[in-house]
């Protein structure tokens, strides 16, 4: 007991790190979205956009 | 006898001729095709893709309705959602069970819609066909928009190398009628019904 007393401080330091630790982890693992699928979920729809915009100048009687 | 000969050679010729008027499409699957799921719960949104999509089509593009046929194939391992933890749950056998059922399938049985594939222009009909997902199969109708666009060299750039089709459907599917049960604890966090998006290219086969 004396001796929880003289380290509080401390002891809640390392529950607070811990804390911040679990939070992290289950933050990457369950939440954060792969920046690298990300990226590639992004490009693969700007290619079929470009595919689609170059197809509709089939169907525009004015385009060149 | 003379008659019938003719009328029977004449009748081949024009069922002949009717067949010839079909052009097989393959779905292009280095990533001009894709096909998604939205699920949209009460808190959270998850979106899962995968351009591991395959198949064919057959079609007559002066009589694209009454003509229509074929599959798309999709690669249920494959679907992403940007969490490996996610995706590992998604192909579990709780969800998709990909390594029971590795292929969800779409064939395409009839087409309620009118007018003629040309080229460029956008048609729109009601696709009747059959869904099957993890080895359930339900008989759907899907709204679809359909183009039949000729070759270009700039489709080049795209890996696109004929004439081909863009297909593109959204509907939903109550993920329950497939087998998937969603457990309580997920119930706000996984959508019972779901939205399905085909965003596919088909391109002619030589």
């Amino acid at each position: 007991m004396e001796w929880l007393k003289k380290n509080a401080k401390w002891l809640v330091l390392v529950l607070l790190l811990l804390g911040v630790l679990v939070g992290v982890t289950i933050y990457y693992k369950m939440f954060r979205r792969d920046p690298v699928w990300v990226e590639q979920q992004r490009n693969e729809k700007k290619k079929l956009d470009d595919l689609d915009r170059l197809l509709d100048k089939q169907g525009d009687p004015n385009a060149k | 006898m003379f008659v019938r000969i003719v009328t029977v050679v004449v009748a081949l010729l024009v069922s002949a001729g009717g067949h010839a008027a079909e052009l097989k499409f393959n779905v292009h699957s280095f990533g001009m095709s894709r096909v998604s799921f939205t699920s949209d719960a009460m808190l959270e949104t998850i979106v899962g893709t995968t351009s591991k999509v395959s198949g064919s089509l057959t079609i007559d593009p002066k009589k694209p309705a009454t003509t229509v046929k074929g599959q798309i194939v999709v690669d249920a391992a494959t679907f992403r959602t940007g969490i490996d933890m996610r995706d590992a749950h998604l192909r579990s056998a709780k969800f998709l069970d990909a390594k029971t059922h590795p292929k969800a399938t779409f064939s395409i049985e009839k087409v309620v819609g009118r007018g003629a594939l040309v080229p460029g222009k956008k048609l729109k009909g009601t696709v009747h066909g059959t869904l099957t997902i993890k080895g359930v199969s339900k008989t759907i109708k899907v709204p679809i928009v359909v183009a039949f666009y000729k070759w270009t060299p700039e489709l080049k750039n795209f890996k696109v190398f004929g004439d081909l089709l863009r297909i593109k459907a959204s509907f939903p599917i109550k993920v329950a009628d497939y087998g998937v049960k969603v457990p309580s604890v997920l119930g706000k966090k996984v959508a019972q019904s779901v939205m399905i998006n085909l965003n596919i290219t088909a391109v002619q086969a030589k």
